[in-house]
């Protein structure tokens, strides 16, 4: 058995909504209605390997993100990084694991400070680490090289760099530490398509040189399928499918799924058919629908799924949250 | 064939900025026919905006300026026609759906109030009889169109009460209301999610072919274009370098540009392969390569390339821009 990097127990995350929210000590809700961004996710993530994150806006995937580096507190939940339990540790001893785990934002015009160089941005978290000027000098000088930056390029400020180049600086600035995590929220969304191409290559050729873990979270199923080892589909706050990258693109067993992998338009115009289309809008995460939260947009709902939660179980390769699960 | 509803010739516009002069188009040549739908696909600022604003007569001038070509729509040049002369064609005759729907939709007054405008100018100028309760009427008929949920309720709200779906669905009932011969989309599901997307792109598909209009659907995303269009049209610096029906440009890409962007598409297939990329950058449109404006990133390019620019002609079916034809 392969040691987890990464674990997360039951991990749930509400913000308050409407009024006052209070929280009892036996985990109920006393008052006020919540916004229930996670809940309850649970899943392991091996070292050097990819877990791709897919799911729509507001399904949760980027709260996910934040509160597994604690940039965020989970409201409930375990998450074990190197089988230490990242909930129970202070702020100081937290700041001793970050540079362990980094993260690379969606969006590389606010992700980088307008008013810093280039250099001090890279050198920002190998600061934190060490008070040796020269040794981050060349740290700095060498995620440059490897990112595809020149060393000309260390005294410029972010508004002189185009938006793929950004991008690089960000994932420069994630690496630098060696860190053995990095979560990549929709890292090329911002980005047109022969950057996102040039960035994804980037991404993929790193993780070989320092044998990093990624949780890649994206809307696009293309990129994820490109990067992913493991796929999990996520829906209101919930995993709805997680298992092999190709398993659940080609024979997806939750309907959710199916139906999102079908709306992804594809590069050919012959391909025009399989384009089907989910009913209706997804719900808000206040309210979510009882039962299956895909219940009410779901072709196959029936008397059970408005009542009853499905649990998570191993269909063939993957685990799915389904009463009827898709068969092949 | 009938006529083209809209030709543009040679238009070629240009921007003054302080930074210096950049040419935004570069003798753009492109007509649409009746009930098609044209995609018009390239990366930002390769132009595709700029070319939707000049045909709507919407390019702040100055900074921007034509500097030559034209816009023939139904036989009168758009770019000659004076401002109140374009209001006539605004409308009832090309009407437009922008990329972002909040910030295009009127955040002080109703959905209704503003789907009735675009009905009642309508029918004023149709010279048409009409009550506020038939153009009210109309509005939720359109409304149920497209496919909004209790039309009658969202008539009466505001644009913050409805999804970025919905809204855009909005956007698309009001460009429709007003039974334009021409509907622009610039980049309309661009910031939608992939399953909104998809019941958008049906539902464009759809209507366009129930009121009988064409469309020029802008967007960076070559997938969508491939779903959505009849013909497609490649732009790259401000210039079309590939033009043709969407099967032939999709499985016949003849511009090293076009073949490159279709490379670079992830997950094609299930490949643990690098990605192809397009070595270098988008130049900036201030210093637009000489020649063949791709040719400093194409991997088939000859000296020729770097002096002559090539121009759009027939190959093999559809036009391309490239001088190895």
């Amino acid at each position: 058995m392969t040691q987890e990097l990464l674990k997360l127990e039951n991990v749930v995350k509400y913000f308050p909504a409407k009024g006052l929210l209070f929280y009892s000590e036996t985990g109920t809700l006393e008052k006020g209605s919540v916004l229930q961004a996670v809940d309850g996710v649970t899943f392991a993530l091996e070292p050097h390997r990819t877990l791709g994150v897919v799911g729509e806006s507001g399904c949760g995937k980027t709260t996910l993100a934040r509160t597994i580096l604690h940039l965020i507190k989970p409201t409930k939940g375990k998450i074990y990084f190197e089988n230490v339990d990242l909930t129970t540790l202070s702020y100081g001893q937290l700041a001793k694991i970050r540079p362990n785990m980094q993260m690379v934002f969606q969006d590389p015009y606010s992700s980088l400070d307008p008013r810093k160089r280039a250099r001090d941005i890279i050198a920002e978290p190998l600061r934190v680490m060490t008070k040796d000027k020269h040794r981050v000098n060349e740290r700095v000088k060498e995620v440059m090289k490897q990112v595809g930056l020149e060393d000309e390029q260390l005294g410029r400020f972010p508004n002189e760099f185009s938006g793929g180049q950004r991008q690089r600086i960000g994932i420069a600035r994630a690496i630098a530490s060696k860190p053995k995590l990095v979560v990549l929220d929709e890292p090329t969304s911002a980005v047109d398509a022969s950057t996102q191409a040039q960035i994804l290559n980037l991404l993929r050729q790193i993780q070989e040189e320092y044998k990093m873990s990624y949780l890649l979270i994206s809307h696009n199923i293309d990129v994820v399928r490109h990067m992913g080892d493991r796929i999990a589909v996520m829906y209101l706050g919930k995993f709805v499918e997680i298992g092999p990258t190709e398993d659940v693109i080609n024979s997806p067993k939750h309907p959710y799924t199916a139906a999102l992998v079908l709306s992804v338009p594809k590069p050919d115009p012959r391909a025009r058919a399989e384009m089907i289309e989910i009913k209706g809008e997804t719900p808000s995460p206040i309210n979510p629908p009882a039962g299956c939260r895909y219940h009410p947009r779901c072709p196959f709902a029936t008397n059970i799924c408005s009542q009853e939660e499905p649990k998570l179980q191993q269909v063939e390769t993957s685990l799915v949250s389904c009463h009827y699960p898709i068969k092949y | 064939m009938s006529d083209p509803i809209l030709s543009i010739n040679d238009l070629t516009i240009a921007f003054e900025t302080s930074e210096g002069k950049y040419s935004a188009l570069n003798g753009v040549n492109l007509k649409i026919n009746p009930s098609e739908i044209i995609g018009l696909v390239g990366e930002s600022g390769c132009g595709k905006s700029s070319l939707a604003l000049a045909v709507i007569g919407l390019l702040p001038v100055p900074p921007a300026k034509v500097l030559h070509g034209s816009i023939t729509f139904k036989g009168d040049n758009l770019l000659k026609l004076a401002e109140n002369g374009i209001e006539k064609v605004r409308g009832t005759g090309i009407s437009m759906v922008f990329q972002e729907p909040l910030t295009s939709l009127n955040p002080l007054f109703t959905v209704g109030e503003q789907i009735s405008e675009a009905i009642t100018v309508r029918l004023q100028r149709e010279g048409s009889a009409h009550t506020k309760s038939s153009v009210e009427a109309e509005g939720i008929a359109w409304l149920r169109k497209v496919g909004i949920p209790d039309p009658q309720g969202a008539f009466h709200r505001y644009p913050h009460e409805l999804s970025g779906g919905m809204r855009q669905r909005v956007m698309i009932a009001m460009a429709l209301s007003a039974s334009p011969t021409l509907m622009i989309a610039d980049e309309p599901t661009s910031a939608l999610d992939v399953t909104t997307q998809a019941q958008i792109l049906k539902l464009v598909r759809k209507l366009v072919e129930e009121v009988n209009a064409s469309v020029l659907f802008i967007s960076h995303d070559l997938a969508v274009v491939a779903q959505i269009a009849d013909r497609v049209a490649v732009m790259y610096t401000g210039m079309i370098v590939e033009e043709g029906p969407v099967v032939e440009v999709f499985e016949k890409p003849l511009h090293g540009y076009t073949q490159a962007l279709l490379g670079s598409y992830p997950g094609r297939e299930s490949s643990r392969e690098p990605l192809k990329v397009i070595p270098g950058q988008v130049p900036n449109l201030t210093r637009i390569p000489l020649g063949c404006p791709f040719h400093p990133r194409c991997v088939r390019a000859q000296d020729k390339c770097k002096t002559v620019r090539p121009l759009l002609k027939e190959v093999w079916g559809h036009n391309v821009a490239c001088a190895l034809y």
